[in-house]
C-alpha cells in the first residue's frame, strides 16, 4: 500500500496538481473577495481531465492553501482575504505597523503548515474506522444521514437557523428536477432536455460561489479600479523566522490549536472562522503575555493560523466518513468527490483504499510544501492585491461561464450558472445560505432514494422499521439534537444576557 | 405600502410561496404518485420555513429593527452587471468564445474605470490565450 501510495503521490500529474493547488490557493486567499470556495468550484471543470488522485490533492491544496494566503493580506493590509483570517488580522497588522510584518507572515505560514499537517494525520488515523459504521448502514440509515447532514449545515451555516434549513429544502427541491430514478417519471422538465439529467452540480456551484461574488464586487463599482494597496503602506522587516530558541514557547500553542481546529472542523457546518476565535482564545487564556493580544501578539497569531488550518483536516473527517460536510467549503468538496466517483463511507477506505490513501497523503504533502512555498512566495503573492476588481472581475467571469459550459459543452449550462449567480448573489444580501442549498442539492437525491426505498423495504410500517434500527435510533436523535441545540443555546445565552443586566 | 418598507424576508417568502404552490400544482399531475410523494413532502417543509420566515420579517417590520430592507434603489449596478453578463452569454452562444470574450472583457474593464489601453488589450489578450490553451489544446473542448 505504501508503495502504491508513493508512486501515486510521485506522478507528475499529482505533483502538478498540488503545486498548482498550494501556490494557486495562496494567490486566490491573499486576494479580499476572492475565496477558497470560489477558487475550488471554479477549477471543477478543469478537474474533469484529471486522475481522481491529483484532482482531489489539487482541491483540497486549494481548501488549506486559501485559509493561508488569507492571512497575507489580513497581516499585511488588515484585510482578512477569507472569514477564518479576521482574528489573524487582529494581531498581524498591528504587528506589521511595529515593522515585523514578515515575520508576522514567517509565523502564520509555519503556524498554519503544522496546523494542517496534524489534522491531516488526525483525518489519516481517525477517518478509517469511523467510516466502517456506515458498513451498518442501509436505505433508513442513508435517509436519515443525508436529513442529519442537512440540519446540522442549515443550522450553522447562516445567521438564520430557519432560513438555513429553508434553503436546504428549496436545494431538496431542485434536486427532484429530471427523471426520477425509481419511477421514471419526467419531474418539472417542462419538457426540456436539457433538464432530463437534472440541473448539474458545477453550474450550480460556479453560479453561487463565483458569479454571484462577481456581482457583489461589482456592486461598488466606484472603487473598482483601486487596489488594496494604494490605501496602505506595509513595511515588512527583515526576519522571517522564530528562532530556535524561541520556537519552544510556541510548541504547545501549536498543538492545543490544532486540536481546537480538528474538533471544532469535525462538528458539521462550524468554519474556520469559528476554529481560529476559539484557538485564539484559548492561547490568550493560557498565555503568560496576555497584555501582546491585541496589540500584536505572535501567540495568538499562532493560535488562530494554526486553529484555522486545522479545521480543514476535521471537517473531511465526517466528510470522508458519513457524507456530512464539516464545512461549506467541504461540500463543495463532496460534490468534487461525487464528479470524480468517490463517494464516502466504508468503500473508500477498502474498495478505493488505494486512491482515497493517496489524495490524504497529498492533503498532509500540501501542508508542508505551503509552508515552504509561502515562505517563498509571501512578499511577492501581497502584490496580487495590486489588482484592482476592474482586471480581477473582466477575467474571473468568462472563466467561470467557461468552466460551466466546459461540463457538458452545452450553453443551457452557463444560463443555469448566471441564474445560480443571481440567486446567490440575492440570497447572499439577505443572509440566507447558500452552502445550505447546494447541501440539498447534493444530498436531495440520496435522500430520497433512501426514503422511497425504505419505504418498499418495510413493507407498510415504516415507522416500526425505523425505530427498530438503532442506528436509526441514534441519527433520530442526532437530527432532534442539531435542530433543537441552536434554539436551547440561544435562549441560555439570553437568560444569561438578561441575568447579567439584572 | 411605501415598496422600500417591505422587509426582504417577505418578499423572498411571497415569492417561494407561489413557487411552493407551482410546484405542487405540478406534481399532483405526475403519472405516479410515488413520483410526487417526496417533492410534495419538500414542498411541505419549504411552505413551513417560509411562513416562519415571513413570519420574523413581519415581527421585524413591526418593530421596524431591520435594517436590511429590500431597498431597490441600490441594485442599479448589480443589475446592469446582470444584464451584461446575459448578453455576453448570448453573443457567446452566437459569436463564440473568443469574439464575444474580445468585447465584453475591455468594455466591461473600461466600465469599471480601467483607462490603461496596454491593461485593456493585455488582459483581454492574455485571457483569451489562456482559455485557448487550457480548454482547447489540452481540454480539447468544442468550444461555443
Amino acid at each position: 500500500m505504501f508503495e502504491t501510495v508513493l508512486s501515486n503521490l510521485m506522478s507528475t500529474n499529482v505533483l502538478i496538481g498540488l503545486v498548482v493547488g498550494v501556490v494557486g490557493g495562496m494567490v486566490v486567499g491573499a486576494m479580499p473577495g476572492l475565496s477558497g470556495a470560489m477558487a475550488i468550484a471554479l477549477l471543477l471543470p478543469v478537474t474533469y481531465s484529471m486522475s481522481p488522485i491529483a484532482a482531489l490533492v489539487m482541491l483540497m491544496a486549494i481548501y488549506t492553501s486559501a485559509m493561508t494566503g488569507g492571512s497575507i493580506s489580513a497581516i499585511l493590509l488588515h484585510t482578512p482575504g477569507t472569514p477564518a483570517n479576521a482574528a489573524t488580522a487582529m494581531e498581524g497588522y498591528p504587528l506589521t505597523k511595529k515593522g515585523r510584518g514578515l515575520e508576522a507572515v514567517g509565523m502564520s505560514m509555519l503556524s498554519s503548515g503544522i496546523g494542517g499537517f496534524i489534522s491531516a494525520v488526525a483525518l489519516l488515523l481517525i477517518a478509517p474506522p469511523l467510516a466502517m459504521i456506515s458498513l451498518k448502514f442501509s436505505e433508513p440509515e442513508s435517509f436519515l444521514i443525508s436529513i442529519f447532514g442537512l440540519t446540522v449545515i442549515g443550522s450553522l451555516a447562516g445567521k438564520s437557523m430557519t432560513k438555513g434549513l429553508l434553503m436546504g429544502a428549496v436545494g431538496l427541491l431542485l434536486a427532484t428536477i429530471g427523471v426520477d430514478n425509481i419511477t421514471g417519471v419526467h419531474r418539472y422538465t417542462f419538457g426540456s432536455d436539457n433538464l432530463m439529467s437534472g440541473l448539474q452540480m458545477v453550474p450550480a456551484l460556479i453560479g453561487l460561489f463565483t458569479i454571484s461574488v462577481v456581482l457583489s464586487n461589482c456592486e461598488d463599482y466606484k472603487n473598482a479600479n483601486k487596489s488594496l494597496l494604494e490605501r496602505h503602506n506595509a513595511t515588512l522587516g527583515t526576519k522571517m523566522l522564530p528562532t530556535l530558541s524561541e520556537v519552544p514557547r510556541y510548541i504547545v500553542n501549536w498543538i492545543v490549536s490544532s486540536v481546537v481546529g480538528i474538533i471544532v472542523g469535525i462538528l458539521p457546518g462550524a468554519g474556520g472562522n469559528i476554529g481560529s476565535w476559539i484557538a485564539y482564545d484559548q492561547a490568550k487564556k493560557r498565555s503568560k503575555h496576555q497584555e501582546e493580544f491585541g496589540n500584536g501578539s505572535l501567540e495568538g497569531l499562532a493560535a488562530c493560523e494554526a486553529g484555522n488550518n486545522a479545521v480543514t483536516g476535521g471537517a473531511m473527517i465526517p466528510l470522508m466518513t458519513l457524507s456530512i460536510p464539516g464545512s461549506p467549503v467541504a461540500a463543495i468538496i463532496l460534490g468534487g468527490m461525487l464528479i470524480h466517483g468517490l463517494v464516502p463511507g466504508s468503500k473508500l477506505f477498502t474498495d478505493q483504499a488505494d486512491i482515497t490513501y493517496s489524495i490524504l497523503a497529498g492533503f498532509a504533502l500540501s501542508n508542508i510544501l505551503m509552508i515552504f512555498v509561502g515562505l517563498a512566495i509571501a512578499k511577492y503573492v501581497v502584490n496580487v492585491t495590486r489588482i484592482p476588481n476592474s482586471i480581477l472581475m473582466p477575467v474571473v467571469l468568462p472563466l467561470s461561464l467557461i468552466g460551466s459550459y466546459a461540463i457538458n459543452g452545452s450553453m443551457f449550462d452557463v444560463y443555469v450558472a448566471i441564474f445560480f449567480g443571481l440567486l446567490g448573489f440575492l440570497m447572499d444580501k439577505y443572509d440566507f445560505s447558500s452552502p445550505a442549498l447546494i447541501l440539498g442539492l447534493i444530498l436531495g437525491g440520496t435522500a430520497e432514494r433512501g426514503l422511497m426505498l425504505s419505504k418498499v423495504m418495510s413493507k407498510g410500517d415504516m415507522v416500526g422499521y425505523y425505530f427498530g434500527r438503532p442506528i436509526c435510533l441514534i441519527l433520530m436523535a442526532l437530527i432532534v439534537m442539531s435542530i433543537a441545540w441552536p434554539i436551547i443555546s440561544s435562549r441560555f445565552a439570553k437568560k444569561k444576557q438578561e441575568n447579567k443586566e439584572a | 405600502m411605501n415598496l422600500k418598507c417591505i422587509n426582504a424576508d417577505i418578499v423572498a417568502g411571497i415569492i417561494l410561496l407561489i413557487i411552493s404552490a407551482v410546484s405542487y400544482n405540478m406534481a399532483s399531475g405526475f403519472d405516479n404518485p410515488d413520483a410526487a410523494l417526496w417533492p410534495k413532502a419538500v414542498i411541505m417543509l419549504i411552505v413551513i420555513f417560509t411562513a416562519l420566515v415571513m413570519a420574523n420579517g413581519f415581527k421585524k417590520m413591526k418593530e421596524n429593527t431591520e435594517a436590511k430592507e429590500a431597498d431597490f434603489t441600490k441594485a442599479i449596478a448589480p443589475v446592469l452587471t446582470l444584464v451584461a453578463i446575459a448578453l455576453y452569454a448570448v453573443l457567446m452562444e452566437h459569436a463564440g468564445f473568443f469574439i464575444a470574450t474580445a468585447i465584453f472583457c475591455p468594455l466591461s474593464m473600461y466600465a469599471l474605470g480601467q483607462r490603461n489601453w496596454l491593461a485593456l488589450i493585455g488582459v483581454t489578450a492574455g485571457l483569451n490565450l489562456f482559455v485557448y490553451v487550457l480548454f482547447v489544446m489540452q481540454l480539447e473542448l468544442q468550444m461555443p
